[in-house]
């Protein structure tokens, strides 16, 4: 037997069932766990349940989904917001995205505005261009965010952080990783910005990073065990132990170091 | 469970391994998370890694690396993941169960082998304390966490009350769950330990 598609425009609910493929503009309400092949939502969509979707779900609009989410892609504009965890193999997100749980992928998640994740982040490729809150550990092999806070770890293979004047003071428990850069914005970088004072970059603050090459820049950290490190001018390292080679500007503050 | 600690410098230094492949592992799920130990030292706050398991498993990783992907070698360590079942002669022969255990458990269950490792767990439980529904109980639980735990079967005049309990730790924090059991006049309690049943089980599959 062949499944139901559903088209809902203005107001309609979709119960929980078995479905093709879901479209619903306008507000949409869905009442019960639903299985389906693809799923676009364009205004506003609250779903009392848990999504599968063997293929697409993608979000227009503000989305509010109070269980778990699996499905291969997921693509959202505007804001979503799922209560429980994401499990997608590349998730795509513009605006604010609030996830309860874990995020898992198997691709990467790229996302541009502000992410929240109650708990992990694990991923293949994370790419945040905005905000990147994370209230657990998160992981992928290759991390390229703007103004991360991490409450756990932060794990990658190779990862840049950017600073840029929305950073106020970002702060990462740890950072456990190959290659590492932290990095300011390069529009702020120099005399100044136009319309503001030079370094009105925050610090990224952290009470350890494990890397074999760390390049920082305006990190504070307690802790930094690498094989070479370059320290630039706004650190402030309580301790450095380096295996190899250590570069470290006259700017910047470096507590104690050890060579191991 | 008091077991030597050693810190992630030493196994680094030991193995001449990078933070990069050690971090790698960890997040392959090939080193657990929970063997990451955060104690509180005079320099601050350090982790560190349960010395024993943490050298053979780095062994064995640098010994199947070259010919096993990391997430082949990661899934080898978790014969829960695997869809494999086994059959009735495998499981006498690993020590899993012996013959009269396997009967009773296949009366009592409702289920014939081959089983998987779900059905397996249940079975190890079942022979140890006989009891098919807490085994039950017991693997669901262990299924849905992983950590240090243990069943309890309570029994007073021939009523028996089984539940389980354990600590759960998130990565890199302890948790530790304080029960405290009080038993009546007339009451037997047994305990049973999950956590070391899994890792046996697993090494008889190995």
């Amino acid at each position: 037997m062949s499944k139901i598609d559903i088209r809902t425009a203005g107001s309609g609910t979709v119960v929980a069932g078995d479905y093709g493929n879901i479209r619903t503009a306008g507000s949409c309400r869905v009442v019960g766990d639903i299985t389906c092949d693809s799923m676009h939502t364009a205004g506003s969509c609250h779903a009392d349940a848990s999504i599968k979707c063997a293929g697409e779900i993608k979000t227009a609009g503000s989305c509010h989904i109070s269980g778990n989410v699996e499905t291969v892609l997921m693509n959202t504009s505007g804001s979503c917001h799922v209560d429980g965890d994401l499990t997608a193999d590349s998730l795509r997100t513009a605006g604010s995205c609030h996830i309860g749980g874990n995020i898992n992928s198997k691709i990467e998640v790229r996302t541009a505005g502000s992410v929240h994740v109650g708990k992990s982040v694990h991923a293949e490729k994370l790419f945040c261009d905005g905000s990147l809150n994370v209230g657990g550990d998160c992981e992928a092999e290759e991390i390229r965010v703007c103004n991360p806070d991490v409450k756990g770890m932060l794990n990658g293979g190779s990862i840049e952080i950017t600073l840029n004047q929305n950073s106020r003071e970002c702060f990462v428990d740890s950072i456990g990783c190959g290659s590492i850069i932290v990095d300011v914005d390069i529009s702020i970088k120099g005399k100044g910005h136009f319309f503001f004072k030079k370094s009105t970059s925050g610090m990224l603050t952290t009470n350890l990073i494990e890397a074999d090459d760390a390049k920082l820049a305006h990190v504070r950290a307690n802790r930094v065990r690498c094989k070479t490190a370059v320290i630039a001018p706004g650190c402030e390292i309580a301790i450095l132990e380096y295996s190899d080679n250590v570069e470290i500007s006259e700017e910047a503050k470096v507590g104690e170091l050890v060579k191991i | 469970m008091s077991e030597e600690l050693m810190t992630k410098k030493e196994l680094l230094d030991m193995f001449g391994i990078s933070y990069g492949a050690l971090y790698r592992w960890k997040r392959k799920n090939l080193i657990p998370d929970a063997w990451f130990i955060h104690k509180s030292t005079v320099t601050g706050q350090e982790t560190f890694l349960p010395r024993d398991r943490v050298i053979e498993r780095v062994q064995t990783i640098m010994r199947l690396k070259d010919t096993m992907s990391l997430d082949e070698i990661a899934e080898s360590f978790v014969p829960q993941k695997s869809a494999a079942a086994t059959e009735k002669d495998e499981i006498i022969l690993r020590g899993i169960a012996d013959e009269n255990q396997l009967e009773a458990f296949a009366a009592a269950s409702g289920k014939a082998p081959p089983y998987r490792w779900h059905s397996l767990l249940e079975l190890a439980v079942y022979a140890a304390c006989g009891d098919y529904h807490a085994a039950q109980c017991a693997a669901d639980f262990m299924t849905e966490n992983e950590g240090e735990a243990s069943l309890y079967i309570i029994q007073k005049n021939g009523t028996a009350i089984s539940f389980c309990a354990g600590s759960f730790p998130k990565s890199g924090q302890g948790s530790a769950l304080e029960c405290r059991l009080v038993f009546s006049e007339g009451c037997e309690a047994e305990q049973y330990h999950l956590s070391e049943m899994i890792n046996n089980l697993n090494e008889k599959l190995r």
